[in-house]
């Protein structure tokens, strides 16, 4: 036996109280000078022993009460099967509902088969035993509406909620399941457990790297408060690997796009299979009309091959764009892949011109202009998505940001406090802001506003300017031009500027330029472009919600060739998409991103969230600024979303990615068996069934509780029958006339008054006090 | 020529036990005798000789040497027989009171002691008489020094009953049966015998004392002074109970445990001395000292005159 609050049992010699407290009340006793001794002799003598045996057998019976609180309070527990094995139990089927599940052997998916296997263990579960399932993917979740109690009736609805159940299209943590199994709370009544796990074997659902938290439930599944029997039923009986072809993923260019605007999506379809894939069609659909075909070759075992399709939209909106694929594999759901675009007319962005009076070709904001598509404020023919608004940094004080997705500071000069601060505001809403450091850039009041030790909008202090023009020469003592290294980081900003046999990138001289001061060692920056020489050219920060670009160079033409370069219409594209990103709606998420929709018209209050299992959200508008915001973080299940706003029918498309690691269909290796066995305890034996029983104790203080609730009714009823023998007796009249009276039917108290108390000493009376408590009068 | 503090010492015992109170109360009840008495002046009582005044008792048949102004003549017109006509003489009755000073007397827990009762009781009752102009004497029952004061008729005769009651005090033990048996002797002429006592001790020889009084022709009246304790024996704790008669004899126990073998005992010792006291024609009267001696007087005053 062993106890869980050992410090309790100090209290144990509190039980030998009573004992104590009578033999004390014995030895306290008063001297009473008697005359009716005749009587009190023979009363004395009669009936002794069986009344101290009745006294002994209530003091038991309170040294036996205060015992047992005691014990209960220390709380001991027995070894398990203590009291045998009648008691109940309950079975609790994991069923691992993760997309490899949907894959179909012999006819019948491996969902289904589980299903049915948990069904029939269902019929063998003892009549009273209670029986909870929970399914794994995309997190721990019961289902069936908790436990249930198993009878001839609730058999046949549990069969009937279990063929209910669907698999989804994300992944499952099995780790994670099993925790929430081995931790769920029982009844008092089920004295066992048994978990049986439902999956197919896929190696990505075991996280076999954790070995620590494989540890940390073998100790959980050791202190488990009842027996725990744990069943691994692996559905996947085929021995040779499965073949899989998947769209792995699917990539846009840009997500919010201009009208008209050509874009590219990339889709990668790849062979998790061992064998060679045979070739396939490939299909581009919008919003379920197919609009493009192509073709996959045949792919070895693990190759990828990226399909790409350049497309361009006539009209603003939201479109899905879905790649799929004609692959007679295992698992259908993984055969296409969806990306969701937003098509807008422009993205307004602010401009900051510190000298407009100057010459086209010495004003930095003329080149970024040009780049959008713009000249004089006008925009020309072939514009890009973003509609840059022009003004002075006088004018940025009195501007409301709001409005504008991006501000861009080709060239900084002096800005003051307020418009910093104002900056900093900005950004940390979700703006984006772009700054060129430029000739006039005073470096002591950047580092001092825009650094601020690290806390302001800028990843680094500036130090001084630098002419790369001498700076670099090779082996042979020949100068050489400090130039752009696109392939310096990846960086999504920067990936399409590293595609150095479109654009002139790596061409890109540098003949002057700030140089930042390194940050502190331990520290990394985010660095978006670098030189040649190692040395970062534009940095990046995130400031809240927004984002910040730092370039140590202005545009104009004395700094570098950036600006008359190829690339640079590109980089001005792709950095002012990265930036305005924050504040557009992101219409593609990972499963469990909160879902977001801000709408200027503030007539709409109420949406619908149509999820991929066909479930309906109604979801109410908050007010934000000008507009609403929808929001949901009902987003775990990977597939298509759609909200519809209002009564009109509108629906905005949304799409949960799926993890590409799900299409990957390796089962648990041998090694993956050893060293879950030895982490975590599991041990395999015949078949495809692991178990792992543990030995568990009892609690017994239940037990002890109801004890002491016994002793205490039979200790108040001995009580009440030792009392009603002490003082139940007839009183006895104590004058003739009061006799006379009760004879007569008067009543006792009629003619009768009270005689004071004689002024006896005062010891006298204390004693009378003490002895008599209900006064012979009363009686 | 008595000095003013010997007066003082005579008045004294009067204001201690005869309480205004009661007296205020029974003052105008009369104490008289169930039984014919031996008077030798006129009073209130029946006495054992036939007068030609007062109550008629009975008719007898007209014998010769009767006197003729002694016939019934409304008897000889209806049955044309000569009655003679008998009356009751009524005297004045001898009490005597008796108290009981054995030990157990002395108790008194909550109220006073049973034996300060049972004198006051004495005292007032005394009064009584002495007032309807009876002779009242008194006997203290003690093992020791036993007390006899003879009955006398005249008022002042009070202090002397009251000086013999005050002077009582409680013996260590006695049978209170022997000592009436031992006091019987000095009763010569038929009256009235009031005892008060608790009666504890030998209830058989208690009898056959009372008997042998109530064979000499005395109306015999037992006031059982008890005390509430005694009675309902409501003890809470274990206690120690020192004999008060018997110095050696003391137990320990817990009274409540006991309690209804007690009251058992003492119901049935109770119902003993009622039924031996009502069996040889006495009056029982039962009185605890918590009770107002006035009403129990009272009550056993009028209840004795609504018998007569």
């Amino acid at each position: 036996m062993s106890f869980l609050s050992m410090a309790f049992l100090a209290a144990l010699p509190l039980a030998a109280a009573p004992i104590l407290l009578h033999l004390f009340d014995r030895r306290r006793n008063v001297v009473i000078e008697w005359g009716a001794m005749q009587f009190l002799m023979e009363a004395a003598t009669r009936r002794t022993s069986a009344r101290k045996l009745k006294q002994w057998l209530l003091l038991l019976l309170r040294v036996l009460a205060i015992a047992a609180l005691v014990l209960s309070l220390a709380q001991p527990m027995l070894p398990g099967n203590w009291f045998g094995n009648v008691e109940r139990g309950e079975t609790i089927f994991v069923i691992d509902n993760s997309m490899s599940m949907s894959r179909t052997t012999d006819e019948l998916s491996l969902f289904d088969a589980a299903v049915e296997h948990a069904a029939e263990t269902v019929q063998d579960v003892p009549a009273g035993d209670s029986v909870r399932v929970l399914l794994a993917s995309p997190y721990p979740t019961w289902a069936m509406g908790g436990s249930m109690r198993v009878d001839s009736v609730l058999r046949d609805s549990i069969r009937d909620e279990l063929q209910d159940l669907r698999p989804t299209n994300g992944r499952s943590d099995l780790l994670s399941a099993l925790f929430t199994t081995v931790q769920a709370e029982i009844a008092p009544t089920q004295h066992k457990r048994r978990i049986v796990l439902l999956t197919d074997g896929q190696g990505s659902d075991w996280s076999i790297a954790d070995d620590a938290g494989w540890a940390r439930f073998r100790e959980v599944l050791r202190s488990a408060p009842v027996p725990t029997q744990l069943d691994v039923v692996e559905l996947d009986k085929n021995s040779k690997p499965a073949s899989n072809l998947a769209v792995s993923s699917i990539h846009a260019s840009r997500t919010v796009i201009g009208v008209n605007k050509s874009f590219t999506l990339t889709a990668q379809v790849k062979n998790y299979g061992r064998t060679v894939s045979p070739p396939c069609s490939v299909t581009w659909t919008i919003d379920g009309a197919e609009e493009h075909d192509s073709s996959v070759p045949d792919l070895d075992g693990g190759e990828s091959h990226d399909v790409v399709w350049k497309y361009s939209f006539s009209e603003t909106g939201v479109y899905a764009l879905t790649c799929a694929i004609d692959s007679k594999d295992e698992l259908a759901p993984d055969n296409e892949s969806t990306v969701v675009v937003e098509v807008v007319n422009e993205v307004p962005v602010v401009l900051v011109e510190s000298a407009p009076d100057l010459a086209e070709m010495q004003r930095d904001a003329f080149f970024v202009q040009a780049a959008l598509g713009w000249l004089d404020g006008e925009s020309l023919d072939e514009r890009g998505v973003h509609a840059p608004t022009l003004m002075e940094p006088a004018r940025l004080e009195r501007t409301d940001l709001r409005e504008y997705r991006a501000v861009i500071v080709p060239n900084l000069t002096v800005l003051n406090e307020d418009v910093v601060a104002k900056l900093h505001d900005y950004v940390s809403g979700g703006g984006g802001l772009w700054i060129g450091l430029g000739p006039r850039t005073d470096v002591e009041a950047f580092n001092q506003h825009f650094f601020a030790d690290g806390d302001g909008l800028a990843p680094l202090a500036i130090d001084q300017i630098v002419d790369e023009t001498s700076s670099q020469t090779d082996s042979q003592g020949r100068t050489q031009a400090t130039k752009l290294d696109p392939f310096l980081k990846e960086h999504p900003a920067t990936a399409e500027l590293a595609d150095t046999d479109r654009l002139d990138t790596g061409e890109i001289t540098v003949s002057r330029r700030f140089r930042f001061v390194p940050p502190p060692e331990g520290e990394d920056v985010s660095v978006l472009l670098g030189l040649t020489n190692g040395d970062p050219l534009a940095v990046e920060k995130y400031v809240g919600n927004g984002r910040v670009i730092v370039q140590s160079i202005p545009l104009r033409l004395q700094w570098s060739e950036l600006a008359r370069s190829q690339a640079f219409v590109v980089m001005v594209q792709d950095w002012l998409s990265y930036l305005t990103q924050p504040q557009a709606t992101r219409h593609n998420l990972s499963p469990g991103d909160p879902l977001s929709v801000h709408l200027a018209d503030d007539s709409v209050r109420d949406a619908t969230l149509h999820t991929p299992y066909g479930d309906a959200i109604e979801l109410t508008a908050d007010t934000a600024g000008d507009g609403v915001v929808f929001r949901s973080n009902r987003t775990i299940l990977p597939g298509a979303y759609r909200l519809e706003l209002g009564t009109a029918g509108d629906g905005i498309p949304f799409h949960v990615n799926r993890d590409p690691s799900e299409s990957d269909l390796t089962s648990l290796t041998t090694a993956d068996r050893q060293l879950l066995s030895v982490v975590s305890g599991l041990s395999r034996t015949a078949g495809s069934t692991t178990l792992s029983v543990t030995n568990q104790t009892d609690p017994l203080w239940p037990m002890l509780l109801m004890i002491l609730v016994g002793l205490i009714a039979v200790e108040l009823l001995l009580s009440g029958m030792i009392s009603r023998e002490r003082f139940g007796s007839d009183p006895i009249a104590e004058t003739t006339e009061l006799w006379a009276e009760q004879q007569s039917g008067l009543p006792a108290g009629f003619g009768r008054r009270s005689v004071p108390a004689p002024a006896t000493s005062p010891a006298a009376q204390r004693r009378v006090s003490e002895q008599n408590p209900h006064p012979a009068t009363k009686n | 020529m008595a000095s003013p503090t010997a007066t003082n010492r005579r008045v004294a015992p009067s204001a201690d036990i005869v309480d205004p109170r009661v007296m205020d109360q029974i003052g105008h009840l009369e104490l008289l005798s169930r039984t014919v008495v031996d008077g030798l002046l006129a009073g209130k009582h029946r006495s054992t000789t036939k007068g030609g005044c007062c109550e008629f008792a009975s008719h007898r048949q007209y014998a010769p040497g009767d006197e003729i102004r002694q016939i019934d003549w409304q008897v000889y017109a209806r049955n044309d027989r000569y009655f003679i006509r008998q009356f009751e003489e009524e005297t004045n009755l001898h009490g005597i009171v008796a108290v009981d000073t054995s030990g157990s007397m002395k108790f008194g827990l909550s109220t006073v002691s049973k034996l300060q009762y049972a004198c006051q009781a004495a005292a007032c009752l005394s009064r009584l008489l002495l007032h309807q102009r009876d002779a009242v004497g008194a006997f203290i029952l003690n093992e020791s020094k036993p007390l006899f004061v003879p009955p006398k008729q005249h008022a002042a005769h009070l202090q002397a009953i009251l000086a013999a009651l005050q002077s009582a005090r409680p013996s260590d033990a006695g049978d209170v049966g022997m000592q009436i048996r031992a006091a019987i002797p000095r009763l010569r002429r038929r009256g009235m015998f009031v005892l008060f006592s608790d009666c504890f001790g030998d209830l058989d020889e208690l009898g056959k004392a009372l008997r042998i009084v109530r064979a000499k022709g005395h109306d015999v009246v037992v006031m059982h002074v008890l005390a509430p304790e005694e009675i309902h024996f409501d003890f809470r704790r274990w206690s120690s109970f020192q004999s008060l008669e018997l110095a050696s004899q003391k137990i320990n126990l817990d009274p409540a445990a006991i309690r209804d073998e007690y009251l058992k005992r003492f119901r049935s010792f109770l119902e003993s001395l009622e039924e031996l006291v009502t069996g040889l024609g006495g009056d029982y009267v039962r009185m605890t000292t918590n009770h107002d001696l006035a009403d129990t007087l009272g009550w056993f005053l009028r209840s004795r005159m609504a018998r007569s």
